[in-house]
């Protein structure tokens, strides 16, 4: 056991039973799974992408490119998983990923072995050629070999959530800085929200020994935390990743019981927050770099910041004797760390020739060997055996079980590149620094280049209140601590020059200066080119450790400034973020909401099949015992209307009411045809077009009286054309005078069709006189009181070809509506009917609807030219009458029959000449809508095809490859249901 | 289970009842209000002109933002320039109609949207966290208070809400078709707090 007998932040008196791999572990609560792997001397945790290297931990935070792994088992499997970030709970399995057949023995490790014909740029020139190969070999191989870990292939069982949160100051990272700032912003009354990842508040200073007035680091935190937890005004979200920065607001998930074998009930696995914040100080500290050298991912080799959380954080030691690879101050200090808790120190190797002399007698009251101006060129063993040193030309092998490096700092300023700043070198600390974060974003601290404690405190302080100053309160001084102050030199260093092959740059992506040599050598220099040709930086910790070191090779290499090279960017997110987080409760039927009928209930209890159109649920069709199949039941619904009488409700449709002296204009802006010559009492059918001159909707509007009216749109466009007509009165025609409301979800709407239809009207209004034919006539629309004194509309339509009305009643008088329609069409036989009735009926008689007003066909395509008026203007008129959409060889609106009448007509059927080959060239046109008519017998179809009209009588090749249909069809009138429209008139 | 949808089918309205945790109070209470309301329009720059009719009618000044301003028991909500929702207690639709139009004459036009909207009430200790995961308004009392009103979309469903006192209580009109769907996504943002439907 690596476990150390004392100290960290672990609760040693509970132990937590876990497996890797398959074998049982046991750690404690305030683990990591890295911690606690740690802790039982595993070492080699993972497989790398490509060639199968062997991989250990390399960090302690979510940074974290080797150790990834699987975690849970069935439907709660979850791959890619940080270990380093994955608290420790009863029970938890883990299981590497990437290993074929195991974690010690991986065949695929053969890869290493042909790595020199592998490297940058292989799948570009290799699976080339021939192009037959692609699709049967080469896509095979490439997908297998694409991805880390599998997914669950059941649902997962846990729910998601999203939520949003406002606050005046948002601090990102709770460490020394984060805290300071969201200390002062707080005590100053702004609304502050402090958000980190890790599950524990205080950052590094969890991770140091440092003192902050008179109390250790994570005490410290642990009291500001509790003071910033007890203010109203303030809300510390711990586990909580902010991973963008958006146009007005920031993207966090909130891991609310990632920590838990299953989440408690009614709490949700993950959360989604979108932060909307004032102000934001990046509190997100800094991370160690590798060093690029041979041998540098073998297991045991760990940053240095990691080496000391786990020794200082979770009491676990990740070597028994170990060296130090740096260029930076705070590796001293952690190899301190490490030898007092007891792991023995080969040598702290810098590659500076200096280094302050306060370490140095730290260094010597220890008895630590150091050898400055050093570096380390290889290592060796798989876990790590020893490490080659060289310093003042003298080489040596060193026994050691660890080795931790560090080449530096990268401050964390992704999320400051979101809004595409580009981060600039600061040679001064050897890192690049965001200098044009996003609007109303400020750094601070270590994420800002600043690593002293005292000014990460005091930097925090100063920009939590200027940060608080800006939102409009007035900043209340926190009087800054005393802490060490001791100066953090550091100089970047990355790359130990003429190592050998294996020297990786990008340990998650298994690129290595090779790849790097390579790619400059064939022309993809700039970074961007860089990245995407050897996929550097392209893993899912998004070259956080890697960028760096890639660019400052290729500037080495081509002999360029770090600058003159260039530099990437981030985008988010900062760290993956799982697909469930972002759904939130919006999956399976909760996608979108579901929208029901006035009369939904009702056609349920009818036991009607019902059909998703848009948001809505409607009745499909209502089958009875001895039908023998829906077709069946559908054409006796057909049946029944043309004989007797049928009801569908048709209150999906849109319906705005409009009111005011200046509609009459409106509507014959809108409408290819005329509406401010139609009298009260009376409904017109109307066609609306877009600006370009297609068919935007059509529908029937109303004439109520004086001043009111109803318009009428199709259920698909009922908002498009409502917010078209705000568009119309607040842009185009502000002088208008016209009131408009919604009152699609007012009205219930029952279409009752037939030759009975009058019968069972005149039972259900109030006065049976006001219904008949002189007194409603076709197109007659009036109000009028139904079933005893309810105010309803009353509108003569038909969309069936039979005589028709619609009868509109306020919404909770819908289901009342359908039973009395039900009652008194009775002795007729009534039959409810649903969306494929409906359909079915309007193809017979030939009634365009969505598959022909698809936003490809103009009002003359559709058979409809003569409505549009050549007497006023109207929208889409001047584009409609564009030569193009005037040519008369356009595809036109036809019927459809076939010859052979037993033949199947379907919908994308394609359109040719007789004995035509099947080729594009000879495609005059398709079928958009067809159907089994009980009606003629056969199948009837609507469509398209090029001439239209002019072609009727002509015979032609329906061919349909998808399902299989080819034969001879007749072109004809699409109006094939009393063409005259003289049953509608009775 | 701890997603309540999962169980529900999308045309099974949840019944009146408890939901979620076993708190001792409810942290989220929704209650479905029979009001009767009405959409109010200004006619094009009558707006001043109608808001004087209604000053000296029925004593109310109609509130030229979004905001909730009631008087004997009809309340105006902004809803856009020259547009309000009227929603009122104990008075048919057909009635307030009435009631509107007599001070409108040219001036505005309204319609009656009772059947059109289903008013919810909802409260509780709990009720602004549950309602952090279907808005996207800052409900904070700092900036939201008695007499703040909203038109936006809750889970994807277009809503005016308004708030009546700072216990606090809100009023969420939602259209009648979405009326399952709002309750359904209410009740599973609000179950970990204890959820009661009435």
């Amino acid at each position: 056991m690596s476990r150390l007998s004392s100290g960290g932040f672990i609760d040693r008196s509970r132990i937590v039973k876990f497996s890797f791999d398959g074998k049982s572990y046991s750690g404690h609560p305030g683990d990591t799974l890295a911690s606690a792997l740690i802790a039982n001397d595993v070492k080699l945790v993972g497989r790398s992408f490509k060639y199968h290297r062997p991989r250990g931990i390399l960090t302690a935070g979510s940074e974290e490119p080797n150790a990834l792994v699987s975690l849970r088992k069935g439907a709660r499997h979850e791959p890619n998983t940080r270990a380093t970030m994955v608290e420790l709970f009863d029970g938890l399995e883990a299981f590497p990923q990437n290993v074929t057949p195991s974690l010690s023995f991986d065949v695929m490790a053969v890869n290493q072995l042909i790595s020199r014909f592998i490297g940058a740029g292989f799948y570009y020139k290799t699976f080339m050629w021939p192009a037959s190969f692609w699709e049967k070999l080469y896509e095979p191989i490439v997908r297998g070999s694409a991805g880390l870990g599998t997914t669950p292939n059941v649902p997962d069982p846990d729910h998601y959530e999203k939520a949003s949160a406002f606050c005046d100051v948002l601090v990102i990272g709770a460490g020394p800085t984060g805290l300071m700032a969201a200390l002062t912003a707080a005590r100053s009354g702004a609304r502050v929200i402090l958000a980190d990842e890790d599950y524990l508040i205080g950052g590094r200073l969890n991770s140091e020994k440092v003192t902050i007035g008179d109390r250790d680091g994570a005490q410290f935190s642990a009291a500001v935390a509790a003071e910033l937890v007890a203010m109203p005004n303030v809300k510390v979200m711990s586990r909580t990743t902010v991973f963008g920065v958006y146009d007005d607001s920031y993207g966090a998930v909130e891991r609310v019981s990632d920590h838990l074998a299953v989440p408690a009930p009614y709490q949700p696995r993950q959360r989604l927050w979108r932060i909307a914040a004032k102000h934001t100080v990046l509190a997100a500290g800094a991370i160690d770099r590798p060093i690029v050298f041979d041998g540098n991912d073998r297991p045991g080799i760990m940053l240095a910041q990691g080496v000391q959380t786990y020794i200082n954080r979770f009491a676990a030691a990740p070597a028994r004797r170990m060296a130090f690879f740096t260029s930076s101050d705070g590796a001293w200090v952690a190899a301190f760390d490490a030898a007092d808790a007891g792991v023995e120190i080969a040598a702290i190797v810098d590659a500076r020739r200096t280094v302050a002399d306060r370490l140095l007698a730290e260094a010597r009251r220890r008895n630590i060997r150091t050898l400055l101006g050093g570096a380390v060129t290889a290592a060796h063993g798989s876990p790590l055996k020893s490490v080659d040193v060289v310093a003042d030309g003298k080489r040596e092998r060193l026994a050691v079980d660890g080795l931790a490096m560090s080449g530096g700092y990268s401050p964390n300023v992704q999320l400051a590149c979101h809004h595409r700043g580009r981060p600039q070198w600061h040679p001064e600390i050897g890192a690049l620094l965001a200098t044009d974060p996003p609007p109303r974003m400020k750094l601070a601290g270590a994420a800002n280049g600043s690593y002293a404690l005292s000014a990460c405190l005091a930097d925090g302080a100063a920009q939590g209140a200027e940060a608080a100053v800006a939102a409009g309160f007035a900043a209340k001084t926190v009087a800054l601590p005393r802490c060490q102050d001791d100066p953090v030199e550091v100089q970047a260093y990355w790359h130990v020059k003429d190592t050998a092959h294996f020297a990786f740059v990008d340990f998650q992506t298994d690129v290595s200066v090779k790849d790097i040599e390579i790619a400059a050598k064939e022309g993809f220099i700039p970074v961007e080119h860089l990245k995407r040709y050897t996929a550097l930086g392209m893993g899912a910790d998004q070259g956080k450790l890697s960028n760096f070191n890639g660019l400052a090779i290729m500037a080495d290499i081509t002999g360029r400034s770090i600058p003159e090279a260039g530099t990437t960017i981030y985008r988010p997110p900062y760290t993956p973020v799982s697909m469930g987080a972002l759904t939130g409760h919006h999956r399976a039927k909760d996608f979108r909401p579901t929208r029901l009928t006035p009369t939904h209930f009702w056609a349920k209890r009818l036991g009607a099949k019902f059909v998703e159109t848009g948001m809505w649920l409607r009745a499909q069709y209502f089958p009875r015992p001895g039908d023998k199949d829906w077709l069946a039941t559908v054409q006796r619904e057909v049946t029944a209307v043309r004989s007797s009488v049928g009801m569908i409700d048709v209150s999906t449709f849109g319906k705005i009411d409009l009111q005011g002296p200046d509609v009459g204009k409106l509507l014959d802006r809108v409408y290819v045809n005329t509406y401010s010559t139609l009298p009260v009492g009376k409904a017109r059918y109307g066609v609306m077009l877009r600006e370009d001159g297609m068919v935007m909707d059509d529908g029937t509007t109303a004439h109520l009286s004086d001043d009111h009216w109803v318009m009428t749109t199709t259920t698909v466009n009922a908002v498009k054309v409502f917010s078209h007509l705000e568009f119309c009165l607040q842009v185009l025609w502000p002088d208008l005078d016209v009131r408009m409301a919604s009152i699609s979800e007012q009205w219930a709407q029952i279409a009752l069709a037939g030759p009975n239809a009058r019968k069972v009207l005149e039972k259900i209004v109030d006065d049976p006189a006001a219904v008949a034919n002189e007194a409603l006539p076709v197109m007659g629309a009036k109000e009028a009181k139904l079933m005893g004194g309810i105010a309803g509309r009353v509108f003569r339509l038909s969309f069936s070809g039979e005589l028709g009305f619609e009868v509109a009643v306020p919404a909770r008088h819908g289901e009342k509506l359908a039973e009395a329609m039900m009652a008194a069409g009775k002795e007729f036989g009534i039959t409810p009917y649903g969306t494929e009735a409906l359909a079915m009926m309007r193809i017979e008689k030939g009634h365009v609807s969505g598959p022909e007003l698809n936003g490809q066909t103009t009002v003359a395509d559709l058979g409809l030219g003569k409505m549009a008026s050549k007497k006023k203007d109207y929208i889409g008129r001047v584009l409609f009458e564009r030569p193009d959409l005037t040519d008369e060889n356009r595809l036109g609106y036809v019927g459809i029959v076939p010859v052979d009448k037993r033949n199947v007509l379907r919908a994308g059927t394609h359109l040719m000449p007789l004995g035509a080959a099947v080729a594009v060239a000879n495609d005059h046109g398709f079928v958009s809508s067809a159907t089994q008519s009980p009606t003629f017998g056969h199948a009837v179809g609507v469509g398209f095809l090029a001439g239209g009209a002019k072609r009727i009588g002509e015979k032609m090749r329906a061919y349909d490859p998808l399902r299989g249909g080819d034969f001879e069809v007749e072109i004809c009138s699409p109006y094939f249901y009393d063409p005259q429209g003289e049953r509608t008139r009775v | 289970m701890s997603d309540l949808l999962a169980s529900l089918l999308p045309d099974q309205p949840l019944a009146p009842g408890r939901y979620g945790a076993d708190t001792q109070a409810p942290g989220v209470k929704a209650k479905r209000l029979d009001l009767a309301l009405a959409t109010l329009t200004a006619g094009r720059g009558a707006a001043p002109a109608l808001a004087a009719a209604l000053a000296a009618g029925i004593g109310i000044a109609l509130p030229a933002g979004a905001q909730y301003v009631a008087v004997d028991g009809i309340g105006f909500i902004g809803i856009g320039p020259g547009r309000w929702t009227v929603a009122a207690e104990g008075i048919s639709g057909e009635a307030l109609l009435e009631r509107l139009k007599a001070f409108l004459g040219a001036n505005g036009s309204a319609c009656d949207q009772s059947d059109g909207s289903v008013v919810f009430e909802l409260s509780g200790l709990k009720v602004r966290d549950a309602l952090a995961k279907l808005l996207i308004v800052d409900i904070d009392p700092a900036v939201f208070s008695a007499g703040s009103a909203a038109t936006t979309s809750a889970a994807l469903i277009g809503t005016t809400f308004w708030q009546t006192d700072t216990a606090p209580t809100y009023r969420f009109a939602v259209a009648r078709s979405y009326a399952p769907a709002f309750v359904r996504a209410l009740a599973a943002s609000a179950v970990e707090y204890g959820f009661e439907l009435t």
